[in-house]
């Protein structure tokens, strides 16, 4: 398929602020002005199919938008410290953001991947990206035990201990965890799982840009 | 099963899919909906909060529960403690770790009766102290209430009044865990662990509390442990890791899944036939197009909308 198919010009003249307001309106065309812009541009390409203009595929970017505030709020947490976050009510605040964010996190990834199956978009060459979509999923169910270990408060004394007796003395886990080591698992949680995570985020956010949206069932 | 190639024309109607035009995307919904969200986060985090129960000290319990405390030296002494199963993350033997090292350590403080009571232990044979330190945990066991735990790991404390009173053969068993619990509750025994492995300090002093029975009796009643559904919930706290509803009910109902190696097994097998079975296996595979719940989720024009096509789509996507 080529371009230019109406008479209004080529593509970028169709992106451009007045092309854009004579077709969706001033507020809307403000609103997506940043998916024209900079990193954006590249990101999310330029249209998508007429199907998939629905908020069960924007799940995806959603739950790619709380793990990017995951990321921003832990930073910050493991910066400032234990203390900081058990004890400061500024701390107490920003921990509770994390936890709400994580809970938004799952829910919105849950939400994704029934819309992924429903649409049976793992067909052909996508499952390679179900794959990579699926072991991050995993991953965040680790780094979410990781995550509780690493809080510091009554509840990651308990678990770790509890967790430690059934799983980690496990034969296979080769006492690779010591889940009652605080420092252990605060490094695992803020240095190991999330860069692991974060390579495959976006991998699988390359792969969707390169194959492109799958075709409806 | 894809029919046509994906065409920037108008709706033909002839099928009961979707228009698979490109069209312009809804971009502008991200901003709103990422706004709405973090908004309702700031306010659940205002409102909520999130779980912050405060620590266990070595000290607290001690002065709390007594009686679990000398169960819990004893235990070490004779081998049946929780951290004998876990001599991985212990790297050590706990009745050194916890009970002789620390007395060794503050002999100069406790006098010379507990002195002679270390050096009497330590000059025994294996078999002598192993004798003393058992009888005593049995002798204890005499004084323990019956099925105050609950849960079927709820494990009760003897009573701390009654400890005077036994009699046995128990060696210089019970001078050992006296002067021991005089350590803990002085807030010394948790010092001596957290000087002991500095960069890890919390380690030792967490795997000591789990040895007493009461952090185990506080799960417990809070409804924190395995067959409590323990897994999906928080201390104090009404929402808990919903989405460890799959692990949980592994662990809870499936046969083997209690143990360590059968959660594990359960859980592999379940993790492949998500990532591999869901999307290849045929029966499976095709369960999504049978259902048809993709009609949820597509978006259909509504009545009379025009689908006007994208200039240039097409070209990127199949
Ligand atoms: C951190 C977790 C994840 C993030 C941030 C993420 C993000 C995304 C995004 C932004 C898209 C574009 C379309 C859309 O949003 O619906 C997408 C597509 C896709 N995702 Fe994920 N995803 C994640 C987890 C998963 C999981 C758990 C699976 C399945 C096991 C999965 C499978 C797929 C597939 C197959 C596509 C291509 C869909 C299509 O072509 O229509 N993803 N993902």
């Amino acid at each position: 398929m080529d371009g230019n198919m109406t008479v209004s010009g080529s593509a970028t003249d169709q992106d451009s602020y007045k092309a854009r307001v004579a077709e969706h309106g001033r507020l809307r065309s403000l609103l997506e002005s940043f998916a024209y812009s900079g990193p954006y541009r590249a990101m999310f390409k330029r249209a998508a199919p007429f199907y998939a203009e629905s908020y069960w595929y924007c799940m995806g970017g959603i739950t790619f938008l709380m793990f990017v505030y995951l990321t921003v709020s832990g930073i910050l947490l493991a910066w400032l410290g234990p203390f900081w976050w058990l004890t400061d009510p500024v701390g107490q605040f920003l921990k509770a953001t994390h936890y709400w964010s994580a809970q938004a996190f799952f829910f919105f990834l849950v939400l994704h991947l029934v819309r992924v199956w429903a649409t049976g978009s793992y067909r052909g060459r996508r499952w390679v990206n179900w794959l990579i979509g699926g072991t991050t999923l995993l991953l965040a169910l680790g780094e979410n035990l990781f995550g509780l270990l690493a809080r510091g408060d009554w509840e990651s004394q308990f678990v770790s201990m509890h967790s430690d007796n059934m799983l980690f003395i496990q034969p296979f886990f080769l006492n690779l965890f010591k889940p009652g080591d605080f420092t252990t698992d605060l490094a695992i949680h803020v240095a190991v799982i999330p860069v692991v995570m974060f390579g495959l985020i976006l991998a699988h956010l390359t792969l969707v840009r390169l194959q492109g949206i799958a075709r409806p069932l | 099963m894809t029919s046509q190639p994906a065409m920037a024309s108008e709706r033909t109607g002839e099928t009961s899919g979707p228009p698979e035009t490109h069209v312009r995307h809804a971009f502008w919904k991200y901003p709103l909906i990422a706004a709405a969200i973090l908004v309702v986060i700031v306010v659940v985090a205002l409102v909520a909060g999130s779980p912050n129960w405060p620590r266990d000290s070595i000290a607290t319990v001690a002065k709390q529960d007594p009686g679990g405390s000398v169960l819990a030296f004893t235990q070490e002494l004779d081998g049946t403690s929780s951290s004998w199963g876990n001599t991985g993350e212990v790297n050590s033997r706990p009745d050194q770790l916890f009970v002789l090292g620390p007395l060794t350590a503050y002999e100069p403080l406790l006098g010379a009766p507990v002195s002679a009571a270390v050096a009497m232990y330590e000059q025994a044979s294996d078999a002598q102290r192993q004798a003393w330190a058992s009888a005593y945990d049995d002798a204890l066991g005499t004084i323990t209430p019956e099925g105050s735990g609950g849960g079927m790991e709820g494990a009760a404390s003897p009573d701390y009044s009654k400890v005077g009173t036994l009699t046995g053969d128990f060696g210089p068993v019970p001078a050992l865990t006296a002067a021991s619990l005089q350590l803990a509750q002085g807030g010394y025994l948790q010092m001596y662990l957290t000087a002991l492995r500095p960069g890890h300090s919390l380690h030792l002093t967490t795997i000591w509390l789990y040895d007493e029975p009461a952090m185990l009796n506080t799960a417990v009643d809070q409804g924190l442990t395995d067959d409590q559904w323990g897994m999906m919930k928080e201390r104090g706290f009404a929402v808990g890791p919903w989405y460890l509803a799959l692990p949980a009910v592994i662990h809870v109902l499936l046969p083997g899944g209690a143990t360590g190696i059968g959660f594990t097994l359960w859980n592999l097998g379940f993790a492949l036939l998500f990532l591999f079975a869901v999307p290849l296996v045929p029966g499976l595979r095709g369960l999504p197009k049978r259902l048809r719940l993709y009609r949820l989720v597509y978006r259909y024009p509504l009545r009379d909308e025009r689908v006007t096509p994208y200039p240039g789509a097409g070209e990127e996507a199949r």
